[in-house]
């Protein structure tokens, strides 16, 4: 007996060794953290460890209000090079450390000037001149010039960049004169040696933009990343190393190299122009994992985090005034083969679409998100209300129509979607609905994504599929054209309208927003008969945070403003 | 012994071969290719892609691909992903010393929780501490690991808040969850094995022998009876170390650890084939190895154990 006990406290005294090793060699940082409390005493001499310095350097000038430090989360984006960023998460750090021409205001629904000034265009709204402001710079020292726009924007276009958003800069969007030349041509092997036509350093400050057809949106459009100043010297020096930590004007600057999948830290910058920002540092934590960011947030480890879909219901109540839910630009769809038979049928489209009961599926499935009513989320503008007649669940009719439109073959259909991203229940409840209101076989099959965009742009669909759609710029024609216009490359339904065709033309061609809402709310009502897709739902956004944040905000883009979150004292 | 071990090393060359044509391969028998995927749901300009696929040398034949990939391999460069422009290198040297780090403490579990459990069930075969051993070790083989992981955050970290949710900002703290969580299953492998061995054993002549020379209980266990019954649980753990170093897809991404099964398993769901290749190949060289170094240690352990 005596020596078992003794055996025992053998098995004890190495594991406490083991333990002793691992926390010598693992630990560290966080003991170090506690010990930066910056007591300004004048004149002593400070006895903090080189570690702990390091971490104070960015606290030395206290400022007025606000200071602090505060953590929110993302996913791991595979871009922070404005000029590439595919993703909001990419986009919300870029955001922060890259301002353009134009910024979103802090709605996301309009621009304000952002390093331009003030801009003017000639009558038809070709040429645009952009009078940029003299007192932005690089986090480097070296001032944002109209040339910083031009090889900014350039290289988004450059094929050699291999940005998956330099669409932005061609047509349907900006459409900068020259896109297609650079875009379209066989590249050089570096990215960034291009320059497009149309972009234009008149002088230090003063970008003139030359388009290769009328847009009126212009301001809009250049507020998103891909237009952003890049400074050459510094990306041309490594253009390795880069993504990694790009040097930006905006008012946060990064503190180090991104640690991938782990973090990214942003400083504020103390020499932005505008309004400073207020905490001193933003942590943005890398979670692979919704349930975990949620968990660390109920922790207090993790000052603001987004909501996993099994906690949706739960999280108001738990959080209460520290939760935030917002609508934003996004729109989900199922889309169709419109020149598939029987999917050319409109009948049947506009029946598939009546028997779907988008109340019942966005109230206990896809909580939150609000049903679609139209095909353009309400916060854009130039959106219609109820532009859909046929989004209404009304299974009598809907049999009508389908009896009428000669149904679907042996009454069969199925229905594909990307596997393992949460759609599975509701498209479940939506073929369930077909089933049962149409009297038909409705099944789904998901598919894991790269077979599934094999399935959408090889193979072509023959029945349904899921697909959604997030604006890249707060206006209407955004979610029309792109989706709907016969010569995009994103019309993936295959629907052609010559006369939606015309009013998508009239309306990019109009010399202002204003001109071109008609043309767009009679586009809607074209679409809203014909069903080229099923519109499901409009997306919504939402955070809950711990009690050490305060001010926090959402705007339509579904990004936090962090610029503006209040760290509690 | 040094014959066998070269023979050993040398045929790691072709199981080395055949692992990554296999895997190198099948890659491309599924639908869709990398610069699809980083496409995703817009479609990608023509330039653009061309760009791409001549920039990763998808414009070649399966074979010439495969060739130039083996080639860049032996000097070392596992190459770069195409949905993340990122050096294989790189992101395997940031991710491997997470998994590392995890295996290890996780083998510590097994270790110390697995073993002591083992002896004490051994010793008390059919008393109340075996049984008590026996339905734990049942309950911990089929708890599954999301559960216990997410069951632990809850509690441990959330309710309690002992420890960190998720994470490895504070370092061995934030290790000591996971570990556990990755550990559990191993670890009740590990006390019913010992049990078993160690109860044989206890049976034997020389035991007994021991014994009767009025040896003190614990040298007799100890000395004596542990060191040959702890033969198969070694051969376990070192197969199990090897296998945990190829990483944790589940306790990773639940606890948030930037290790080799989460970016393993991202990869294979964002189509990232230079990565899941890469990543592989790696991994089988690992486990090559701890096979290896396991078989090397049976010999030092049991003196009848002789390579020739």
């Amino acid at each position: 007996m005596q020596s078992t006990t003794r055996g025992w406290l053998r098995w004890f005294a190495i594991f406490a060794v083991l333990a002793l090793v691992l926390v010598a060699c693992g630990d560290g940082g966080a003991e170090e953290e506690t010990t930066t409390t910056t007591e300004a005493a004048a004149g002593e001499t400070t006895t903090t460890t080189a570690a702990a310095e390091e971490e104070t350097t960015t606290t030395t000038e206290a400022p007025a209000a606000g200071g602090g430090q505060f953590s929110t989360a993302i996913s791991e984006p595979p871009f922070i090079d404005p000029n590439l960023v595919q993703d909001s998460e990419g986009f919300e750090v870029a955001r922060l450390m890259f301002d353009g021409l134009t910024l979103y205001d802090p709605a996301g629904g309009a621009v304000v000037p952002g390093v331009a000034e003030s801009w003017e265009s000639n009558d038809d709204k070709t040429v645009w001149t952009f009078n940029l402001r003299d007192d932005s710079f690089f986090t480097n020292g070296d001032p944002v010039t109209a040339e910083a726009f031009v090889y900014g924007i350039s290289r988004t276009a450059d094929p050699d960049t291999g940005s998956r958003v330099s669409y932005h800069v061609g047509p349907g969007y900006a459409d900068v004169l020259g896109f297609e030349e650079v875009n379209g041509g066989e590249g050089t092997g570096v990215s960034g040696d291009e320059l497009l036509e149309g972009l234009k350093a008149v002088d230090d400050y003063t970008l003139e933009v030359t388009l290769a057809r009328s847009n009126a949106l212009l301001p809009k459009i250049v507020a998103h990343p891909a237009f952003s100043p890049i400074p050459q010297a510094v990306f041309e020096a490594d253009p390795a190393g880069w993504n990694e930590m790009p040097i930006g004007n905006g008012p946060y600057k990064m503190q180090g190299p991104w640690e991938h999948d782990v973090a990214i830290f942003l400083d504020r910058n103390e020499d932005y122009y505008g309004a400073a920002g207020v905490a001193d540092v933003i942590e943005f934590r890398i979670y692979a994992d919704l349930a975990t960011e949620y968990r660390d947030v109920q922790a207090g480890n993790l000052d603001v985090g987004r909501i996993p879909t099994e906690e949706l219901a739960n999280a108001p109540a738990e959080f209460g005034d520290r939760y935030l839910l917002i609508s934003s630009g996004s729109f989900g769809y199922i889309g169709l083969p419109n020149t598939v038979a029987p999917y050319d049928n409109v009948k049947l489209r506009q029946a598939l679409s009546l028997a779907i009961d988008r109340e019942a599926i966005t109230e206990r499935i896809l909580i939150g998100t609000s049903p679609a009513t139209g095909f353009v989320p309400p916060v854009a503008t130039g959106a219609v209300m109820d532009a859909c007649p046929y989004c209404t669940y009304d299974p009598d009719l809907a049999v009508q129509l389908y009896e009428e439109s000669g149904g679907v073959p042996n009454d069969e259909l199925v229905m594909r979607f990307n596997a393992g991203s949460g759609h599975e229940d509701w498209v479940e409840a939506v073929t369930t609905g077909w089933s049962q209101v149409l009297g038909v076989t409705a099944t789904f099959e998901p598919l894991e994504w790269a077979a599934y965009l094999d399935f959408l742009f090889e193979v072509g669909p023959d029945g349904p599929y899921r697909l959604g759609w997030q604006w890249d710029y707060p206006s209407a024609y955004n979610f029309l054209a792109p989706l709907y216009e016969s010569t995009s490359g994103d019309n993936y339904s295959g629907y052609v309208n010559a006369d939606f065709d015309a009013l998508m033309e009239q309306a990019i061609t109009s010399l202002s927003e204003e001109e071109a809402l008609p043309f767009l709310a009679e586009a809607q009502a074209i679409i809203g008969e014909e069903i080229p897709v099923i519109p499901m739902t409009f997306g919504t956004e939402r955070r809950v945070w711990t009690e050490n944040v305060s001010n926090v905000q959402l705007n339509n883009f579904g990004f936090g403003l962090w610029e503006n979150v209040v760290v509690n004292g | 012994m040094v014959r066998y071990t070269i023979r050993r090393i040398l045929l790691i060359i072709p199981t080395f071969i055949g692992a990554s044509a296999l895997i190198f391969f099948a890659g491309f028998a599924l639908p869709g290719d990398p610069v699809s995927a980083f496409g995703g749901e817009r479609a990608l300009p023509e330039a653009t892609r061309n760009a791409l696929i001549e920039r990763y040398r998808l414009d070649q034949p399966v074979f010439d691909q495969y060739l130039g990939y083996m080639g860049d391999v032996l000097t070392g460069d596992f190459g770069e992903s195409v949905l993340r422009r990122r050096s294989i290198n790189d992101i395997f040297a940031e991710t491997f010393p997470n998994t590392l780090r995890l295996a290890a403490l996780a083998v510590v579990f097994e270790l110390v929780i697995g073993l002591l459990a083992g002896i004490v069930a051994a010793l008390r075969k059919g008393k109340f501490l075996d049984s008590l051993v026996l339905v734990s070790t049942i309950i911990a083989i089929s708890i599954p690991v999301f559960v216990l992981g997410f069951s632990l955050q809850y509690i441990v970290g959330v309710q309690w808040q002992i420890l960190p949710v998720a994470g490895l900002q504070e370092g061995f703290r934030s290790l000591i969850l996971p570990a556990f969580v990755l550990g559990t299953l191993s670890l009740a492998y590990v006390a019913r094995l010992t049990r078993t061995s160690l109860a044989e054993t206890l049976r034997e002549d020389y035991v007994r022998t021991a014994q009767a020379k009025g040896l003190r209980h614990s040298r007799v266990i100890g000395r004596h009876a542990l060191r040959n019954a702890l033969i198969p649980v070694i051969t376990f753990i070192g197969i199990d170390l090897g296998a945990l170093m190829g990483g944790a897809i589940v306790t990773e991404t639940i606890f948030n650890i930037n290790g080799v099964g989460f970016n393993l398993f991202r990869a294979i769901g964002t189509r990232d084939n230079a990565i899941v290749v890469g990543f592989t190949l790696i991994a089988v060289m690992i486990y090559l190895t701890m096979s290896l170094i396991v078989d090397l240690l049976y010999a030092a352990l049991d003196p009848r154990i002789r390579y020739e």
